[in-house]
């Protein structure tokens, strides 16, 4: 190697050890050309990686400015051994070139493919989303490719030396470890050898491979061609062996020849540790970025004791939760993890030893709090931020595209928008306003509930652009590169995120509003993941009404109810087989809310009219109405609902009912009983007589001072009927055979004094309603009836 | 062939430590017979270099018994921690005949368990006689363990009363056991170390004080990580069983076994096995021992009651009763299970209409 003037150093994308190694290896080496793996368009904006204001973790974007859905990410971590390349390279003023196949090839070929398969898949976004689309079809996190190859590989070997898998492995051999210039060539031979024994199986992604490696060759010719002394290639080691030897020009020339190609552009975007992680689904990500972070800067600082930084950062991150970690334990899981490490023969603990030492002896063996550690200290969650005078992103392009299409301005101050959904551009609007909101770029706050333009068609929104909404859709980008694509990922994120069902299903609204037909199995997949661990019956009964709504009317925006209907198949029997349980022992307060849920659930089912639904439904009810230990209320509401549902024959209601409202009950629960069957309305009563006759025999039987005890709550029944239904009511209970109960007023004839009610309220022009209300049964308590009415 | 019921790790065992002794060079700590690794290698199984096999004692992690081997090692004492029939008391006890080759220094805590028990007591007839002696005083199997620097063992630590626990405390951390009535105490000697088993189900009846909490690296044995480990087991052991019961219907077919771990792994894990549906989950523990009395009892009752098969009316009834541990909540989750679960699956309908009637 010595006499040759390229000097390869084969890396791990975003390996702390490798850019350890590697910016030893380059200050000893001193080069005077880098070669770095990575998209040749982009060396354009390269100069910013000096600028203080780009703060990884970041990354290269390079799109198509005509289809900015086309487009290829290329992270870099402060500890991704390409960052260091670049950074030593540009600060020295070196020629630093990138030498991958230019995207614009890869891009074209994609495209190419996608058009040859003829499917959907080409719209390919997914790199957030979870793999829905063949992964083909998506153009990818560029350095995926090699790594997905290099992986499995490294596996074997991993297992081969005894380890679980080839990341703990390679983390053990190469990033854990301390630093050593030998590291490069042992690399090589180790990828050497691997790809002499496992040939890569051919296909497109084969091909692919060939042609970006023919690519780096040509770069590496050129370069020994402009008489470079000290050439420098930090490239991916999976392809060491294919850049070791540069056989002719002429065969890679061929190969390269008539290549498509597209114009594209190049910018920075702000990253996350969260993309950077392979759990988001990025190929060359890796698993924990935060630890990563942890010992590239233990590395930079000498003397810096990893394991005791480690600890005592996961110490002080449990105390700021309020659990228990002392100095004593953290001295305790030193030496475990010290002798884990000893008898596993290593020289040093690893990530795998503290955690596993952290579990044993500050955890107590829980793996809960050693969750928060592996969410905030392995996987982090920092931000990168990339300079304000960045060329204008593809996010920011397509908001703009958007904003001229559908004729909506960003104005500063407040302005009220009337959208009618059944215009083309006001649902487009709408669209866009939904999925901003997603977004979190709070253009436009929805106003609710605007009173005459209440129905399914109309919305009405009110806008602002502030400057700072700005700021919001630069960090929107890291989502993707289109608004729609934006939208969708961040919503299967927080659908990803969110703990609880009413904001799931809050999630799933929005993702139907925002018009995202790729988000909405995932948030569907997580609504049912939740539901079924979810114990409480009144959110899963909440959680109904809103998704029957999307399932029959969301024809308005033209989503796909089948999805919805999916949903409900498997929410209603759930929330149906726990009603009974959680209808026990309930406080008044309660069965208020569950009485409420219940009556709009069963409203919405009815709407639905799903039989395999109502059957499960309608057990689930009548087993409700028959318990005897069930509040009133509920239980009350329930016959009520079997009744309208003709689940209940009238002799069964008699039943029920007079059980209900038996000496044997007490007042209070008879009287919640009452209220929840009549449900807001009194007809049922008026139209059956053994009913009447139950209520009213109930009602004679109280004495006084319960009667008073009770007046509260009947008044509060009896006043939400309409004033036709109390003024019948009146009137049959001052029929004759029911004077009973009107006569037992102190000394004064109800029903003489309501003659002149009529004329009076004609004298008055007001409505007979309130009039009608004091020909109530209940006058002769008179003195009760104006705080109880108010 | 011996006489004795059941013998202790070190002699039915004695020939691979044996083996394991004469090929380990590596570091032992003080007093131990074996080396961690060859300690690790006994538990888990190998070959050894000079081609003696050595038989898996714990088929999971080997991960796990790393930790444990790890912290006897660090002289923190090791608290195995587990649902019931998770092989927490067979790993305590092949891991003090490996460490100590002696696994018999062991105090079974219950809700009686007295500081005498865990410290020493008086012969009170010497007491009387000849007043307090060293002759008088009867030592615990841990003083025992203290003076001899071996392994002690404490089986069900969470039974024990919470003051009686506490007197762990002093031994743990000053390794000493103060004997005030003759005014000496006895100091451990190197290699003594305390391996404490508690079943997690029960973690609400005497919880550890975390003074004594601090004093133990926890290592939480979990149930068989894939179903055909699980499988594998429960099919040895119903036919283990069956042997010694006499058991008079046929041996089940894989099939029906299958089903049933298959039931218990998905409400112990919350999901089905094709990872596609989320479930609530039992509060029973439904471990591999549990599924195994479940077969059996639908083995007695075929065998008693119908043609000598296995079929799944026989195995519904004591399914239940494995199941549905509080009626309140379980009734739930095992009513979900049937109606998103079971009814869905075409080669399940004898199972789901076998619940049904039972319901």
């Amino acid at each position: 190697m010595s006499t040759s003037p390229v000097h390869l150093f084969g890396i791990r994308h975003h390996g702390p050890g490798c850019a350890r190694s590697l910016a030893q290896a380059l200050d000893a080496l001193d080069p005077d050309c880098l070669l770095i793996e990575g998209p040749p368009e982009a060396e354009g904006v390269l100069p910013s990686v000096l600028d203080p204001a780009l703060v990884p973790p970041v990354a290269l974007l390079v799109y198509d400015p005509e289809a900015p859905r086309e487009a290829v990410f290329y992270p870099f971590a402060a500890f991704s051994p390409e960052w260091i390349a670049l950074r030593h390279g540009l600060a020295r003023g070196i020629p630093t070139r990138f030498m991958d196949l230019p995207v614009a090839h890869s891009l074209a070929l994609d495209r190419a493919k996608a058009e040859a398969e003829a499917e959907v898949g080409g719209e390919g976004d997914a790199e957030h989303t979870p793999p829905a689309d063949p992964p083909d079809a998506a153009p990818e996190l560029a350095p995926a490719e090699d790594m997905a190859l290099t992986l499995a590989p490294l596996d074997w070997l991993g297992q081969a030396a005894g380890h679980p898998d080839g990341e703990s492995w390679w983390n053990q051999l190469v990033e854990e470890r301390g630093d050593g210039l030998a590291l490069f060539e042992a690399i090589r031979e180790i990828m050497e050898t691997l790809r002499g024994e496992l040939p890569t199986p051919p296909g497109p992604r084969a091909e692919r491979e060939a042609l970006r490696e023919a690519h780096m060759r040509k770069c590496l010719r050129q370069a020994v061609k402009d008489g470079y002394q000290r050439i420098a290639v930090v490239c991916g080691a999976w392809h060491l062996p294919a850049l070791s030897r540069l056989p002719a020009a002429k065969a890679d020339n061929d190969l390269l020849k008539g290549l498509p190609k597209r114009k594209l552009a190049a910018t920075w975007v702000p990253w996350s540790y969260a993309n950077l992680s392979r759990a988001s689904g990025y190929g060359a990500g890796v698993a924990a970025p935060a630890w990563y972070e942890h010992l590239w800067e233990t590395g930079q600082t000498p003397g810096a004791d990893r394991a005791l930084g480690w600890l005592v950062r996961a110490g002080r991150l449990l105390r700021d939760k309020d659990l228990d970690c002392s100095s004593a334990h953290l001295i305790e899981a030193r030496r475990l993890a010290e002798t884990l490490a000893a008898l596993r023969g290593r020289p040093r603990p690893g990530l795998e030893e503290l955690d596993e030492a952290l579990l044993g002896v500050v955890c107590m063996g829980d793996p809960a709090p050693l969750s928060l550690i592996r969410r905030q200290l392995v996987l982090g969650d920092r931000l990168g931020s990339i300079p304000a005078d960045t060329p204008a992103l593809p996010i920011q392009q397509d908001l703009a595209r958007c904003q001229k299409s559908l004729r909506l301005k960003p104005e500063a101050g407040w302005r009220t928008l009337e959208l009618d959904l059944r215009q083309p551009t006001d649902l487009g609007r709408s669209q866009l306003l939904h999925r901003l909101r997603l977004l979190e770029v709070s253009w436009g706050r929805l106003q609710q509930d605007q009173g005459r333009r209440r129905g399914s068609f109309g919305e009405t929104w009110q806008l602002c652009w502030a400057p700072e909404l700005a700021l919001a859709v630069i960090e929107a980008s890291r989502w993707g590169t289109s608004i729609e694509d934006a939208a969708t990922a961040c919503a299967v994120a927080q659908a990803r995120d969110a703990w609880q069902l009413a904001r799931l299903a809050e999630v799933m609204e929005q993702v139907l509003l925002a018009d995202l037909p790729a988000a909405v199995g995932p948030v569907a997949r997580a609504l049912e993941d939740r539901a079924a661990l979810e114990a409480d019956v009144g959110q899963l009964l909440d959680t109904i009404p809103p998704l029957v709504q999307v399932a029959r009317y969301g024809n308005v925006r033209g989503t796909d109810g089948a999805q919805v209907l999916h949903l409900l198949d498997a929410l209603v029997p759930r929330a149906a087989i726990g009603l009974p349980g959680a209808c026990q022992a309930l406080d008044n307060a309660a069965a208020e809310q569950l009485q409420q849920s219940l009556a709009k659930a069963d409203q919405a089912l009815g709407v639905l009219g799903q039989t395999a639904l109502l059957e499960i439904w309608q057990t689930s009810l009548l087993q409700l109405a028959r318990s005897p230990q069930v509040h009133g209320l509920v239980s009350g509401l329930a016959a009520r609902l079997a009744l309208d549902h003709h689940w209940l024959e009238a002799d069964e209601l008699a039943l029920l009912m007079g059980r209900a409202l038996s000496p044997g009950t007490p007042p209070g629960p008879a009287a919640a009983w009452l209220d929840g069957f009549l449900n807001g309305s009194g007809m049922v009563l008026l139209h059956d007589d053994s009913l009447w006759n139950l209520v009213e025999r109930w009602l004679c039987s109280l004495p006084e001072a319960l009667f008073i005890q009770e007046l509260p709550l009947l008044r509060r029944s009896f006043t939400r009927f309409s004033g036709p239904e109390r003024r019948q009511m009146g009137e049959r209970a001052k029929r004759p055979g029911h004077a009973a109960s009107a006569s037992a007023g102190p000394g004064w004839d109800g029903a003489r004094a309501a003659r002149v009610l009529p004329l009076l309220a004609c004298l008055l022009g007001v409505e007979s309603a309130p009039l009608g209300d004091a020909l109530h049964v209940l006058d002769p308590l008179n003195p009760s009836r104006e705080t109880a009415h108010d | 062939m011996s006489q004795i019921l059941r013998q202790h790790a070190e002699q039915l065992f004695a020939e691979e430590l044996e083996a394991l002794r004469k090929v380990d060079e590596r570091q032992r700590p003080s007093q131990w017979m074996l080396s961690p690794w060859a300690v690790t290698t006994y538990l888990m199984g190998g070959r050894l270099e000079n081609g003696f096999e050595v038989t898996p004692k714990y088929i999971g992690s080997r991960r796990l018994i790393e930790t444990a081997v790890a912290t006897l090692a660090t002289d923190r004492a090791l608290l195995l921690y587990g649902v019931p029939g998770t092989a927490k008391s067979w790993v305590s006890e092949h891991l003090a005949a490996a460490i100590s080759g002696d696994s018999t220094r062991i105090v079974q805590g219950t809700a009686g368990t007295s500081e005498e028990q865990l410290r020493y007591g008086w012969n009170y007839a010497e007491l009387l006689s000849k007043g307090p002696s060293r002759a008088a005083l009867v030592s615990s199997p841990l003083m025992r363990a203290m003076e001899e620097g071996r392994m002690a063992r404490i089986e069900e630590l969470t039974r024990i009363p919470a003051d009686v626990q506490d007197t762990l405390i002093t031994i743990l951390s000053e390794k000493s056991l103060p004997v005030p009535e003759l005014g000496f105490q006895v100091q451990a000697v190197r290699g003594f170390n305390v391996i404490a088993t508690a079943n997690n189900r029960d973690k609400g009846i005497n919880e550890l004080s975390s003074a004594l909490k601090r004093r133990f690296n926890t290592v939480v044995l979990p149930v068989p990580a894939s179903a055909d480990e699980e499988v594998a087991i429960v099919t040895k052991r119903v036919a283990e069983l069956g042997r010694a019961l006499e058991l008079p219907a046929e041996l089940p077919a894989l099939q029906e076994v299958r089903r049933v771990v298959q039931i218990f792994r998905e409400l112990r894990n919350g999901q089905t096995e094709d990872g596609k549906l989320r479930l609530k989950a039992s509060s029973g523990s439904l471990s591999t021992a549990e599924a195994i009395s479940v077969i059996n009892s639908g083995m007695a009752l075929a065998g008693h009651f119908g043609d000598g098969v296995l079929h799944a009316r026989d195995i519904a009834a004591s399914l239940v009763g494995a199941i549905v541990k509080d009626p309140v909540q379980d009734e739930v989750v095992w009513r979900e299970y049937q109606e998103t679960v079971m009814k869905e699956r075409d080669d399940w309908k004898d199972l789901y209409r076998a619940c049904r009637e039972l319901a």
